[in-house]
């Protein structure tokens, strides 16, 4: 439930192909987000940094994409798509 | 001699006298289906306890949404947080929480309940601020937000903690349950009451009668007439969301040594239950 609303919020709520880029976005995400992060998270191991291992770890990619969706939130109201569909006026 | 005339001639405020029977009326009409007067007061003492508990957590909730029409979907968050910090102060002093004395168990059992209260309102202060004050006033983007702000927290005491359930023993002189005749009432469900109860006197005695109550109440009817009367609402407002999410923790608290363990998601895993309850 909560990934098919992140997957709309994200795209662009009201708008068919919003759901299609939402989509995109968040599948991509869960397949490359957590592949990237394990070598992030194996880097900072490596480096001996504290606590950014943990948050880095690949079973934290939920935690990045709730940020994304927040900032999502924050910097295009609308979702990608009411933002691509009317850029220059519409930010506050 | 005029004030007292004026006030004598204010209408007497509303009492709601049958939201308030409601749950008597409900638990007798079960009384003929269980059938036993012993098992019944069991049963009634021991759902009265825990709607107490999952009522320290809504209140919380009828609070931010009530008062401030802020849909706070987030506050589940806030029952983890709660209960993740109580473990801070419980699991370090485990020996006195195994100690077979109540006031040993009480003295670990305060400052940990308390220092969740402080946390989970600290963190709703930082919420209020990052996540809710864009949106006042949306309630879909409220929803999508505090959503998010759940999603954020929760994966991030995963992140701290690590995913496993965290065991969390009751303290060893509220395990069992005092007997009188046939009827059992659980110690600690006893101890869950008796939180409850002195939330629910607290809040109601905070709204009705002390300035600051009046002054929200008065905020909520008509926002710019008391920012008029030069009172600051936002801070005040921010307070309620604090005392709102320091409610939810201590609500986590309750809640997490009820269950004997702690979980990131018993957040929201509650949150559907304590909307039922606002």
């Amino acid at each position: 439930m909560l990934d098919i609303l992140l997957m709309v919020v994200i795209g662009g709520m009201g708008t068919i192909y919003g759901a299609i880029i939402g989509a995109a976005i968040f599948i991509l995400a869960q397949n490359y987000l957590q592949t990237l992060m394990g070598a992030a998270s194996k880097a900072a191991a490596d480096a001996g940094l504290p606590l950014l291992p943990g948050l880095l770890h690949p079973d934290r990619w939920l935690l990045w994409l709730g940020l994304l969706f927040v900032a999502s939130l924050y910097f295009f109201p609308t979702g990608v798509v009411g933002r691509l569909r009317n850029p220059p006026r519409r930010s506050s | 001699m005029t004030d007292l005339a004026a006030s004598g001639a204010l209408p007497k405020p509303k009492r709601d006298i049958l939201p308030a029977l409601l749950p008597v009326i409900v638990s007798l009409a079960m009384l003929p289906l269980i059938g036993s007067l012993s098992s019944w007061m069991t049963l009634t003492v021991a759902s009265f306890a825990m709607g107490m508990m999952i009522f320290i957590m809504a209140s919380g909730l009828t609070l931010v949404f009530g008062l401030m029409d802020v849909l706070n979907f987030g506050h589940g968050a806030f029952i983890s947080v709660g209960a993740y910090v109580a473990t801070l102060v419980l699991l370090p002093l485990a020996t006195w929480v195994q100690a077979d004395s109540l006031w040993l168990n009480l003295a670990v059992l305060a400052p940990a309940a308390l220092l969740s209260m402080a946390v989970s309102g600290a963190l709703g202060l930082v919420l209020e601020r990052v996540l809710i004050l864009p949106v006042y006033g949306q309630h879909l983007k409220q929803i999508l937000m505090t959503t998010g702000g759940l999603i954020i927290a929760e994966q991030a005491l995963y992140a701290l903690w690590g995913p496993q359930i965290i065991p969390l023993p009751l303290p060893t002189s509220l395990r069992g349950s005092f007997i009188f005749g046939d009827v059992a009432i659980a110690k600690y469900r006893l101890l869950a009451m008796l939180v409850g109860l002195i939330v629910f006197a607290g809040i109601q005695l905070v709204l009705n009668r002390t300035k600051i109550g009046l002054l929200i109440r008065a905020g909520v009817e008509n926002r710019e007439m008391v920012e008029a009367l030069g009172y600051r609402i936002r801070r005040l407002f921010l307070g309620v969301f604090m005392t709102g999410s320091g409610l939810a923790g201590l609500g986590g608290v309750m809640w997490a040594l009820y269950r004997e363990q702690v979980h990131a998601s018993m957040g929201s895993d509650l949150t559907v239950l304590i909307f039922h309850r606002r």
